[in-house]
């Protein structure tokens, strides 16, 4: 790969620093600026990985309460507007702050590693991305502090709800314009995704030899650039009802609010596999280096992942059997709906068939992955139950739609995410993390899970609505709603533990050497934690399972290596940009959730509009002040004794990747 | 440096891209002509006063072929890589499914809207 | 690909230098064109909107009334030409054609500008004449909503060329920034495309006459 700045024969060193626009170029890589102007997709990575683990506790904490609000019948631990609030702010904060960010951190810092690049192909874009997403978790947090409180209308905000008449509160808006940001943060960060795998792979590496996470990151990358324009437009459509009195969802004028049903599930229906297929990446990465076996079914999967993404776009209405769509379109969509099920199946049966025969090892990453198949089946079974209309119609908005989701969501997404952090620690630190801990973490949450969500089905068959703040006693629901309270407690235990053993690996851990776990693809060829370049030496692939090859295949399959050229190895720089424009685009959204609140300094007085556009205006500057600084960059030259023997670089290269 | 068509650089390679965009100047003005036409044409068989399906079809092909004609020569997917037109085609085909769906999705509203503005 | 060791040289090898990818695609066209692909996405949810509300409440307004279609019309037929003097700009600066480069963005800057005062007097005419506003109804909301989303794609087109033209200019600008005006192109060109679509299913059907 060239960039332009290969062509510009910028060669400078470190010390010194390109033409910039208005000030230096930030050149130091460690510290407080080295993080905030990092464009490093390692460092991105573990940024994204922060920021999601915390949201995830706080979103785990906000489940917490809502289970010890439902432990017991009419109790009031918590007002009803505040349940409203938690079970609307932990299903967004779990989704866009915690899952979605928690699998960009392994698009981030795996991918680049499994395709042999030495990074993405717009790192100052992928900052940016990373910002986006923090700035998108603090606005939807913030609304916590403001008069009125969080958004209290449920993560899909249902029009009329929404409705300046019905929440005149600025919850809904910090919730809009939250979302709004956060997809942003979702879009840039695909498109230069799509971009990277399409683009930067290594000599040798053809699609079809790509690793299936690489795969699963394509598709979902896909996903996200074709479902998140419908909820941004739904959102804009809703900001202009609530601020500039349009009538897209407004009853009064002859909108309907059925059309932001329909939007938010076209965008709502892929995103649901934007949160699992990194999900079954991450499994078909563990599943194959346990079992010591190559992936059963390498093709089929990849393809099934590909209908499923596809097929994605065309199930949403099944989200609405009970809004009275008409026969005919009832009838395509559970069609359609039934449909999806077999490439979802057949990637079941293809990580059984993985496992068939395999010498298997039982270790952490192991048994998230298999938890996950047997919990992920789970969820996919009463997903296939919805799947049927007159079904759907005695589980709508009961528990068990609430139960069918957390069996895909936490014993899917959550155990695959938790799977990938135990198998990939060692690489991104260098140290392991505690086996016998690890288990314990796994044993722990996976019966805290199992008695969370597996009552939650009888509850909602007995009839318990969701999103319901207290029930009366006597109804049945007294048993399983303890029950389940005490699993949701175990299952934070749990999670608390894990937190705990990351933060004491991170310090005490044990160090490793570059491939503890006998692994098969690229990534870990090169050093855990990676040089800042990734690969000393471009390498050159031969086979799908390239270290696998390596270790024990025939010498025609092994790696072949090519050293840097005479100029050492092509690195980007550093930049303030993308933090500056990320925060432009905050105080634009900021100043759009307070348009038309009255001013401190006096009712009369507005100035939302005013705030928007300085924001606006940060954010024109910010890009004018980042194209003029460019990609930059400078050479490093790594210690030859890292590619020694590798073949010599071609005579014309600019420095292929 | 400010590239310009300097007679120092008869660079082989150079010279074939200069001898190629000459030839796609002609390509297109002619292809510009044709769509001014056509929205000419499209702009006239509005107003015909024959069977509305067949000038909605009608208008639905000009404008696809308008559509067609500028992706495929002003936006180069003529002399691109194939892999350009698909990814470009992967976001219409479920733009346009999406779209159609949704148009069936919806009736009109036998109650006709609930407040009717005067407008003039 | 074969890559030139002395990219400077000669204005052709640094373009085709940015080649060098395993499709042969340039980086920022492959991530333009999937942008591209998502706007779809973008302009198809509202443009839905637009015809769904056309088809509940077919009787709202009568647009024949409000449009002008020959003032529509025209602005199609400037924004038809702009594309036109848009691709010759690309096609210049890949001759390394400066001077063509200035004129043809020139152009197309000029014509977008002609474009976007006649939406801003389309709308000026329809607030005053008619008092079709974004709250008057469903209809108002949805067509300004539409039309103005493309306006504000038109106007950060006109930027963004305009930003190039400055550029090329300075001694900044390079052989090799082709391929940025022709990725600023893509765009240019998508935002008529969208027009294309615009211009028939918001302005053109409407004046179908409605006999069988």
């Amino acid at each position: 790969m060239a960039t332009t700045a290969d062509v510009e024969n910028v060669t400078h060193a470190p010390a010194e620093p390109a033409r910039t626009g208005l000030w230096k170029r930030p050149l130091k890589n460690t510290g407080l600026v080295g993080w905030l102007t990092t464009v490093d997709h390692k460092k991105i990575g573990i940024l994204y990985a922060v920021g999601a683990l915390f949201f995830l506790l706080l979103g785990g904490v906000e489940a917490l309460i809502i289970r010890a609000q439902l432990m017991f019948p009419e109790q009031e631990v918590i007002s009803a507007r505040t349940y409203n609030q938690l079970f609307t702010m932990h299903g967004t904060t779990m989704i866009f702050l915690a899952v979605m960010p928690l699998s960009a951190a392994f698009f981030n810092y795996i991918m680049p590693l499994q395709i042999g690049a030495r990074d993405v192909a717009f790192p100052r874009m992928n900052s940016l991305g990373l910002w986006c997403f923090i700035f998108g978790g603090i606005i939807l947090n913030l609304s916590w502090f403001f008069p009125g409180g969080a958004p209290d209308v449920g993560w899909f905000a249902y029009a009329p709800l929404t409705d300046r008449q019905y929440s005149p509160d600025i919850g809904v808006d910090f919730w809009i314009m939250g979302l709004q940001i956060l997809g942003i943060a979702s879009l840039v960060g695909s498109f230069n995704f799509i971009t990277t795998i399409i683009n930067m792979r290594a000599p040798g590496l053809s699609m079809m030899r790509l690793p299936l996470f690489t795969w699963m990151t394509l598709i979902t990358s896909f996903l996200v650039i074709l479902a998140f324009p419908a909820i941004t437009i739904a959102l804009i459509q809703l900001m202009f009802d609530r601020h500039f009195g349009t009538f897209f969802f407004n009853v009064e004028g002859g909108g309907k609010p059925i059309l932001w049903q329909h939007l938010f599930w076209i965008f709502g229906h892929p995103e649901v596999y934007i949160l699992i297929l990194p999900a079954m990446g991450i499994i078909s990465e563990i599943l194959p280096v346990f079992s010591r076996k190559p992936l059963f079914g390498y093709p089929l999967i990849v393809f099934s992942g590909a209908v499923i993404g596809f097929l994605g776009f065309a199930v949403w209405s099944h989200h609405m059997f009970t809004t009275g769509l008409g026969v005919i379109a009832t009838t395509a969509f559970a069609f359609l709906t039934m449909l999806i099920a077999i490439p979802t199946g057949v990637k079941i049966f293809n990580w059984i068939g993985t496992m068939w025969g395999g010498r298997i090892r039982f270790t952490t990453p192991m048994l998230f992955s298999v938890g996950f198949i047997w919990m992920f089946m789970m969820g996919g079974f009463t997903g296939i139950m919805h799947s049927s209309p007159p079904v759907d119609a005695q589980q709508q908005d009961t528990y068990f739609v609430v139960a069918h989701f957390h069996y895909v969501l936490i014993g899917g997404s959550l155990f695959a995410l938790f799977a990938g952090i135990y198998f990939w620690f060692p690489k991104v630190t260098g140290k392991m993390m505690s086996e016998f801990v690890g288990k314990i973490v796994f044993y722990v949450m996976f019966i805290g899970f199992n008695l969370a969500f597996f009552p939650m089905h009888i509850l909602g068959m007995t009839g318990m609505p969701r999103r319901t703040h207290t029930y009366k006693s006597g109804m049945g629901w007294e048993q399983s709603n303890f029950w389940s309270t005490i699993g949701a407690m175990i299952l934070g235990l749990g999670v608390a533990l894990f937190v705990i053993q990351i933060i004491y690996t991170c310090f005490r851990g044990r160090r490793t050497n570059g491939d503890p776990w006998d692994a098969r693809t690229l990534e870990w060829v090169t050093d855990s934690p990676p040089k800042e370049y990734n690969f000393a030496y471009t390498p050159v692939v031969h086979a799908r399972d390239q270290l696998w090859e390596n270790k024990h295949g025939p010498d025609s399959r092994k790696m072949e290596r090519i050293a840097p050229g005479p100029h050492g190895i092509h690195m980007p720089d550093q930049s303030w940009w993308p933090l500056i424009l990320a925060i432009g685009l905050f105080i634009a959204c900021l100043g759009m959730v307070f348009h038309g609140e009255p001013a401190w300094w006096g009712e009369e007085a507005r100035y939302g509009l005013g705030i928007t556009i300085c924001g606006l205006l940060i954010t024109l500057g910010s890009i004018y002040g980042w194209a003029l600084e460019g990609p930059g960059g400078f050479h490093l030259h790594p210690d030859p004794k890292e590619y020694d023997g590798a073949l010599p670089a071609p005579e014309s290269s600019h420095g292929h990747h | 440096m400010i590239p310009s068509p300097d007679p120092r650089l008869p660079e082989s390679g150079h010279a074939a891209v200069i001898a190629e965009e000459h030839k796609k100047y002609f390509t297109f003005f002619n292809v510009s002509i044709a769509l001014i036409a056509i929205t000419a044409i499209e702009l006239v068989i509005v107003y015909f006063p024959i069977n509305k399906w067949i000038v909605l079809t009608a208008l639905g092909v000009l404008s696809l072929i308008k559509f067609l004609a500028v992706i495929w020569w002003f936006m180069h997917l003529k002399w691109d890589r194939m892999l350009c037109t698909i990814l470009f085609m992967i976001g219409m085909v479920i733009a346009g499914g999406t779209v159609t769906a949704l148009m069936f999705l919806f009736e009109e509203d036998p109650a006709g809207p609930p407040m009717m503005f005067m407008l003039f | 690909m074969s890559a030139h060791s002395h990219a400077a040289d000669d204005p052709h090898a640094a373009l085709e230098a940015l080649k060098e990818t395993s499709t042969g695609i340039e980086n920022k066209k492959l991530a333009m064109w999937a942008f591209l692909a998502s706007d779809c996405m973008f302009f198809g949810t509202l443009i839905s909107t637009h015809l769904i509300y056309r088809k509940i409440y077919p009787d709202i307004v009568d647009p024949k009334a409000i449009f002008d279609i020959e003032l529509t019309g025209f602005s199609s037929f400037i924004l038809l030409m702009s594309s036109f003097l848009m691709a010759l700009s690309v096609s210049a600066a890949h001759k390394g054609n400066i001077k063509g480069v200035r004129w043809f963005l020139g152009g197309t800057i000029f014509f977008g500008l002609i474009f976007l005062c006649g939406q801003v007097y389309e709308f000026h005419h329809f607030v005053t004449d008619f008092g079709l506003t974004l709250s008057s109804n469903v209809f108002g909301s949805t067509f300004y909503v539409l039309t103005g989303t493309h306006g504000v794609h038109v106007a950060l087109g006109i930027i963004w060329l305009g930003s190039w033209l400055v550029y090329t200019f300075t001694d900044r600008y390079k052989a090799e920034h082709a391929l940025d005006i022709e990725v600023a192109g893509l765009y240019w060109h998508f935002v008529d495309i969208v027009w294309i679509v615009i211009f028939t299913v918001v302005y053109l059907v409407e004046y179908v006459p409605f006999l069988t």
